[in-house]
């Protein structure tokens, strides 16, 4: 069966979270909304998701924990970080520990379903091994 | 006749005269020499020859004892105008003086007249021929150098003393002194002048003791030298508390000299006299090397040593401390021997006499360069890391500020791409559209939603006031201060009316407000002259709040009207923004700052804190 790619969006500002949601829809992703990481982490376990985008400074569990997180539980999951931290060391840890991207607010379209696309396809290919 | 040559004869022959007189004039008055006071007979004695030296009549009181009252007070009068003729006791050669007086006095009879009133009043004299020999000498002064006349008198070669020969008194003398002695005496000899001389004389106990011999011509009538008299006192105590107070007097030279500091020395009116070794090394030169015809010492050497851009301020000081006799003391830049200026700290104090009469201004000069530029790399490393601190936070305040503005930023963004896609297509999704464009609005509300709390974040406080001792916390503030007060040698008065309640504030931003003024009171000081760098906090219950008043005694402000508005500075380095969040945090505890001018020089800022609940009884 064709399966839909679905992206999870943590985010605590509904704003973005609404954008994001109708940009993805617009552009034939699905997509579900989460406005803290301990709600996406929730639904994980009883849902699916091919890729990640999350935001870097929440209440509550920050966007690094969540991929930290992630990353322990050898979820495999590609993440992609779209913040407005605009600094370097938090970045580059981000990307050391597992991030597949980091994208800053705010970001182009272009940029963003790039991104996606990219992160969804090196998922997809490693769930077929 | 006996001619009285100098003060010294005037005197010696005073005093004899005078005790002689005495004997004469007393008659009337008293009857025996026993009814005076031991005590007082010297003191009547020393007022003869007052009177006769000076030709004023001398009063003394003296003790007389008469028969019935015991010893009683009287006063004696001595005349100076009495007969220079005086009757002397007549030369006797009796049988035991033979030793003490030549068998032939020759011409000398006047000579050994006047030795022997001398004799009378200082126990020891002796007369001498016109050739030198001895024709007198008192007996007590033969025992004490173990001499005679003949001794005396012994010719030590073939040529007459007057040519150079040595007569036998030589043995008697320290042979380093002799050549001197002798040749200062043959030529008062030869010029008929008085002689004063000091030299050692050996004792009869072996040991040389100082002397100091007065010796003076007896003349006949036609001005012809007859013969010598004279004395000779011993000054051998004097001569060593003398060495000892030029030695005393060489080291303190020697200290002043090698002291390792800049010492000069200057006259009551202002002229430099004194440079010590160390200030003649560093100027290059000495006192009087920069004098000017027609200009004072000391204005032509300020002008060759004091820096350009301190001359004003050194002339000032000095000037006040010569009119008032106030000590100086001042920092100042100093031109060394090699053109360098050096800061050096200068200190004056007026010596004074026991009248309190300035009788010299004595100075030193301390090199602090050295101190002065290390304070000041101290200083500028602690501007930077103050300015890092401050650039820190402003980065921390301004990335706050970007995320909170940058999420409804992003969500428009993002709505207006998906917009355009949902517009993009053959059958435009117009619905989607227009709700998507009502999010946009929504972002944008909230953008400008974020901006205004911004400023309300600036302008308004939202913190817990709570009840507060304004004492501890301006204490608290003093403590905060205390490096860049004791740097810039700003005093702060504290004057807080006794019994203040408690305020309602919010503590830490109060205290931002105190260091905030303070701070910038004392950088406007910073130009200042040292000593006048005051800095006063009042704070007083005015109608139902406390009234806080903090003046400064620097420049004053430029503009009082625009001082407390955001990005207004007079500083060359800093935001404007001290003053500016001052009056954001003032104005939330419901009180204006206020900034005026005060008289005669400096600035003034004025606000009101409230006073906490059930603090006001």
């Amino acid at each position: 069966m064709s399966h839909m790619p679905t992206v999870a969006i943590v985010d605590d500002d509904e704003a973005v979270r609404e954008a994001l949601g109708d940009l993805l829809m617009v552009s034939g992703l699905a997509c579900e909304c989460f406005e803290g990481a301990a709600e996406f982490l929730a639904a994980r376990r009883v849902r699916q998701f091919d890729c990640l985008v999350t935001d870097i400074r929440m209440p509550g569990m920050s966007g690094i924990d969540l991929i930290e997180r992630l990353r322990d539980e050898r979820a495999g999951l590609p993440v992609i970080v779209l913040s407005s931290v605009l600094d370097e060391a938090t970045r580059s840890h981000a990307l050391a520990i597992g991030a597949r991207a980091w994208l800053t607010k705010p970001v182009t379209d272009e940029h963003l379903l790039g991104a996606l696309a990219q992160a969804i396809a090196s998922s997809g290919s490693s769930s077929k091994r | 006749m006996i001619e009285p040559a100098g003060l010294f004869a005037g005197l010696a022959i005073g005093v004899a005269m005078g005790a002689l007189a005495w004997r004469r004039h007393a008659e009337p008055h008293i009857h025996a020499d026993e009814a005076i006071h031991p005590g007082d007979r010297q003191a009547i004695a020393q007022a003869e020859a007052r009177a006769f030296c000076s030709g004023v009549p001398q009063v003394v009181s003296y003790r007389q004892r008469s028969p019935r009252h015991g010893w009683r007070w009287h006063k004696y009068r001595a005349e100076p105008a009495y007969s220079s003729n005086v009757t002397v006791r007549p030369l006797v050669h009796d049988p035991h003086e033979d030793w003490a007086l030549a068998t032939s006095l020759g011409e000398t009879g006047d000579a050994v007249n006047a030795a022997k009133i001398i004799e009378d009043v200082y126990g020891s004299a002796f007369a001498f021929d016109a050739e030198g020999r001895f024709t007198y000498a008192t007996p007590m002064a033969q025992t004490s150098l173990a001499m005679t006349l003949d001794d005396f008198n012994e010719p030590l070669s073939d040529a007459a003393f007057l040519d150079g020969g040595d007569l036998g008194w030589k043995k008697g003398v320290h042979p380093a002194d002799y050549d001197g002695a002798s040749a200062e005496l043959r030529r008062c000899m030869r010029s008929g002048t008085p002689f004063n001389y000091e030299y050692r004389v050996l004792r009869a106990t072996g040991e040389y003791v100082w002397h100091r011999f007065a010796i003076r011509p007896a003349r006949a009538d036609d001005g012809r030298v007859t013969g010598w008299y004279g004395t000779g006192f011993d000054v051998d105590v004097f001569r060593r508390t003398d060495a000892a107070l030029h030695e005393s007097e060489r080291s303190l030279r020697e200290l002043l000299e090698t002291a390792p500091a800049l010492i000069w020395c200057m006259t009551p009116s202002g002229r430099p006299i004194y440079f010590s070794r160390h200030m003649r090394e560093f100027l290059g030169f000495d006192v009087a090397a920069k004098d000017e015809p027609d200009v004072p010492r000391l204005q032509s050497l300020l002008g060759a040593i004091i820096h350009p851009d301190d001359l004003d301020r050194v002339n000032e000081r000095l000037d006040h401390s010569l009119r008032t006799g106030a000590p100086y003391a001042l920092t100042h830049r100093q031109r060394r021997f090699d053109g360098t200026f050096r800061w050096v700290e200068t200190r004056l104090a007026a010596m004074r006499d026991e009248a309190g009469e300035i009788v010299q201004w004595n100075g030193v000069c301390l090199d602090i360069d050295d101190q002065i530029r290390a304070q000041d790399e101290l200083r500028q490393a602690q501007d930077k890391l103050a300015k890092a601190g401050e650039a820190a936070s402003l980065a921390q305040l301004s990335a706050s500020i970007a995320h909170e503005v940058n999420q409804p930023l992003a969500a428009i963004m993002t709505n207006a791409q998906a917009c355009q896609r949902w517009l993009a297509g053959d059958e435009p999704n117009i619905a989607r559209a227009r709700g998507i464009v009502d999010r946009i609005v929504r972002s944008a509300e909230s953008a400008a939603d974020i901006v205004s709390h911004i400023r309300a974040l600036f302008q308004k406080s939202a913190g817990p006031r709570r009840s507060t001792d304004l004492g501890a916390l301006v204490g608290e503030v003093r403590d905060l201060l205390a490096e860049p007060f004791a740097q810039s040698r700003t005093s702060l008065d504290i004057r807080l009316a006794p019994g203040l309640p408690p305020v309602a504030i919010d503590a830490v931003q109060i205290q931002q407000v105190f260091v905030n003024i303070l701070r910038n009171a004392i950088e406007a000081m910073a130009a200042s002259p040292e000593g006048s760098r005051k800095l006063r906090l009042e704070g007083a219950v005015e109608r139902g709040r406390i009234r806080i008043d903090i003046a400064d005694t620097g420049p004053g402000l430029a503009d009082p009207d625009h001082a407390l508005e955001a990005f207004f500075t007079t500083k060359v380095h800093g935001m404007g923004m001290g003053l500016a969040i001052c009056r954001s945090i003032v104005e939330a505890h419901g009180g204006p700052l206020r900034a005026n001018n005060v008289e005669p020089t400096g600035a003034r800022f004025t606000f009101t804190l409230p006073i906490a609940k059930g603090g006001e009884d």
